[in-house]
């Protein structure tokens, strides 16, 4: 809801913008997904994706 | 692709839906399936019609349309161990995995069935580890027998078959046929010899070792799950309770006149010998009604403990001659004595609450002959056992639905003292579910904390700054002696020095020096203790980790060079900490004021390091810029939810690096809701970068071992940044500059 929000106001989000809109407290942890998938949303590429092994094909 | 997870979600024939009936199958509307037919059909062993389906053995059911239903005995609480279980069945099972979907067991049936599905207990980072082998065996089996069914079928030899995606091929007669047309003539089949089924080597899988999407994202992500806390019966009661808020007390008297006419309040309940309840009809009107309640507590003899009674408390056991375990080689005292430098520090760690996002809650329903509960539970089997303690009636009278818990973190195993209280509520309302929540102040105020610990740590150093003493005492509470005391042989526990261990497997210590000592002191206070993901390694890491760190600049040294020449006896441990050190760019120059620190640690099983990056601001004020995460767990499941548990872990770890504490004041816990138990938000969370390093030759944990060497990577980049060591959290509390 306050991606959905924040997207309704502001399109294209930086991630500074992003930071200071999402409050919700996360106890599993998945902030930086949830920045990322905004960023998604928001049909920007972000470029912040975590690197899956050396033998690492796999990524997100 | 779906999960499934019936008895929480789904709305189907047996469903019954509270609220408007218009809504059923969608919108606002609550759906709760009964726990009857399919599962009547497994408890009693039947393999027949299951959902339309067939039970072609106790894990794979399959539907005439393909479908293939994995069936899932540990908790899915969001470490991705649903989906991690399903790729290695289905991996063995050959199946489509497009057509996968996955089903809970309930305590009941497995105790119906001998317990076929093995443990369902999830926790200490098991969920697969302890799984693997015989969730793939099952897989393995049931393409046995569904290969050996279309053999029989086409009159030719099974070893002639091949299968692919669920769709069995004959070259020589080119005929083909789909899993779900042979499963009913598998089911009738006799099972393989589990024993002898030679499983695939992991590196030639396909499903499993793959970075596949969860299977139980989608109703998170709209809002549609439903948890435990959503789950509404008919006629159902809500209670609210309070407990004594001094550890240790009881209840002496309440005056419920003083909420005697209420709308919809059913009245005031002793819940044993510490807690009052208040029942009615909604849980707001029941918290209200707590809350105007006037209860007099009998605070017995621990109103006087405080943070600085137990603080001394833990110095004392520093000059303790007591010995609760420890390990040793060499003389590690009178070689740090006779050093030419000698290195000197004390750490300490606080207590911490879980705090869950969903709190603890349970609805219990009571008759004469069954009872049955709705819990969020790691540990179903555990649920039950408490249900039938609870209750008193048998095991096979009682049944326990699990939903997937909004949180677990170690609060929901074994424990299961939110059940006992449901049930002590609902045995005042025969045949009606009572649903029990706990207010947020609640949880806080009760939880089984992660325990308080110090460590006096000791190093000695010859003229060229090498190692030549270790002396490590920790003095702290013991979760085995709040929880287990039977795991306490001889007044050792040697789990209070998780992580120090000098055998190889779980948690071994990565260094060698030639006199060390590592011994733990037992120091209990009133406040009840548990496992917290990560357990001990959490703070053990942070002493270990962030001393040596003093040590190597007290020996001239830079950290990783320093650590690197301790560990020539433990190349796994060696080899991840090179890892992240490499793709962190140790050596490489970082822009002004950032500063790196780094860690490593074993622990279930998983080997973990970390680099961070950090900056201290003139004002010191921190952020924290980026994480480098290695991981080596032995055979990687889904390299995905690797990645996602190591940035969960970095979010847990930091938070409760950064703020996490909960103070005793007066003999009660003082810091009861997020405005005093911080949580870091996602402004604060840094850059994560995971690489996995695995070895194929061990299964090792992933929801736990990587949050113990977040601390202290970024304390020991404070130490880089500010030149002083952190040596006690949360940092709140911490001038840096």
């Amino acid at each position: 809801m306050a991606a959905a929000a924040l997207l309704k106001k502001n399109p294209k989000p930086t991630d500074v913008d992003i930071d200071e809109a999402m409050t919700n407290i996360c106890r599993c942890g998945t902030y930086q997904r949830i920045r990322a998938a905004v960023h998604i949303a928001a049909g920007m590429p972000s470029g912040d994706k975590a690197d899956v092994g050396p033998d690492g094909k796999s990524k997100i | 692709m779906k999960n499934r997870n019936s008895k929480f979600t789904k709305l189907s024939r047996r469903a019954f839906v509270v609220g408007s009936s218009a809504a059923a199958g969608g919108g606002l509307a609550l759906g709760f399936q009964l726990p009857l037919g399919a599962g009547q059909a497994w408890a009693q062993g039947a393999p027949d019609a299951v959902d339309g389906g067939t039970e072609v053995n106790a894990w794979v059911v399959i539907k005439p349309d393909d479908t293939c239903m994995i069936r899932i005995a540990r908790t899915e609480m969001g470490q991705g161990t649903r989906t991690g279980l399903a790729q290695l069945v289905a991996e063995e099972l050959d199946c489509d995995w497009k057509k996968v979907t996955t089903d809970s067991i309930t305590p009941g049936q497995n105790l119906a069935r001998k317990r076929v599905w093995g443990e369902m207990g999830t926790g200490g980072s098991r969920g697969i580890r302890t799984s693997q082998d015989y969730v793939r065996r099952g897989g393995a089996a049931a393409r046995i027998m569904l290969l050996q069914a279309a053999a029989d079928q086409w009159k030719v030899p099974a070893g002639e078959l091949t299968v692919s995606d669920g769709i069995i091929s004959h070259a020589a007669s080119k005929r083909t046929i789909s899993y779900g047309k042979v499963a009913a003539a598998a089911a009738k089949l006799p099972a393989p010899d589990l024993k002898g089924i030679t499983l695939k080597d992991p590196r030639d899988w396909k499903i499993a070792g793959k970075a596949i999407k969860r299977l139980d994202t989608a109703d998170k992500l709209n809002g549609s799950k439903i948890y435990a806390i959503d789950v509404k019966l008919p006629g159902m009661l809500c209670a609210a309770i309070k407990d004594c808020p001094v550890f240790g007390g009881k209840v002496k008297s309440y005056d419920e006149t003083k909420i005697a006419g209420r709308p919809g309040v059913k009245g005031a309940f002793k819940v044993k010998e510490s807690g009052v309840a208040v029942v009615a009809d909604t849980w707001y009107r029941a918290k209200s009604a707590l809350e105007a309640l006037p209860i007099e507590w009998d605070d017995a003899a621990n109103a006087g403990q405080s943070d600085a009674t137990i603080a001394a408390r833990l110095r004392e056991g520093f000059d303790a001659t007591t010995n609760n375990g420890d390990r040793r080689n060499g003389d590690a005292v009178k070689a740090i004595e006779g050093a030419a430098k000698k290195v000197e520090a004390i750490y300490s760690t606080p207590f911490l609450a879980h705090a869950t996002m969903e709190p603890m809650n349970c609805i219990a329903k009571l008759s004469a002959d069954k009872a049955e509960a709705w819990v969020p539970s790691q540990n179903a089997e555990a649920s039950l056992a408490a249900l039938s303690e609870a209750s008193g009636l048998p095991l096979d009278k009682c049944e326990v639905y699990r939903s997937d818990p909004g949180g677990g973190f170690g609060r929901r195993g074994g424990t299961q003292d939110y059940v006992h209280q449901a049930v002590a509520i609902a045995k005042n309302f025969p045949n009606t579910p009572v649903k029990l929540i706990w207010s947020r102040e609640e949880d806080m105020a009760h939880d089984f904390y992660r325990p308080i610990s110090q460590a006096k740590m000791a190093a000695g150093l010859d003229e060229q700054g090498n190692l030549v003493g270790l002396h490590v005492r920790i003095s702290g509470q013991s979760i085995n002696a709040y929880l287990n005391p039977a795991l306490v042989s001889g007044g050792k526990d040697m789990r209070q020095l998780q992580g120090y261990d000098v055998n190889p497997g779980e948690a071994q210590l990565g260094y060698a020096a030639p006199n060390m000592l590592i011994e733990y002191v037992m120091r209990n206070t009133h406040v009840p203790v548990g496992p917290w993901r990560g357990v001990n390694t959490n703070q053990n890491a942070v002493y270990v980790e962030c001393f040596m760190d003093e040590v190597a600049r007290a020996a001239g040294k830079d950290p990783l060079e320093f650590r690197r020449s301790l560990m020539g006896n433990f190349p796994k441990h060696l080899a991840i900490l090179n890892a992240v050190a490499e793709k962190a760019g140790w050596n490489q120059p970082l822009p002004a004021g950032v500063h790196r620190g780094i860690a490593q640690f074993h622990g279930y099983a998983t080997y973990s390091a970390a680099v961070a990056e950090v900056s201290v601001s003139d004002a010191g004020k921190l952020k924290v810029h980026r994480l480098v995460l290695g991981v080596n767990c032995g055979h990687p499941v889904n390299t995905d939810q690797i990645a996602a548990q190591c940035e969960g872990s970095v979010a847990y770890g930091l938070t409760a690096a950064l703020y996490g504490e909960c103070p005793v004041k007066d003999g009660r816990m003082a810091s009861l809701n997020f405005d005093t138990y911080q949580i870091m938000r996602l402004a604060e969370m840094p850059k994560v970068e995971t690489i996995i390093v695995p070895t194929y030759d061990f299964w090792g944990g992933i929801g736990e071992p990587t949050i113990a060497v977040v601390t202290p990577a970024v304390l020991n980049a404070i130490h880089a940044a500010t030149g002083k060591p952190v040596r006690s959290l949360p940092l709140k509390n911490v001038k840096l500059v």
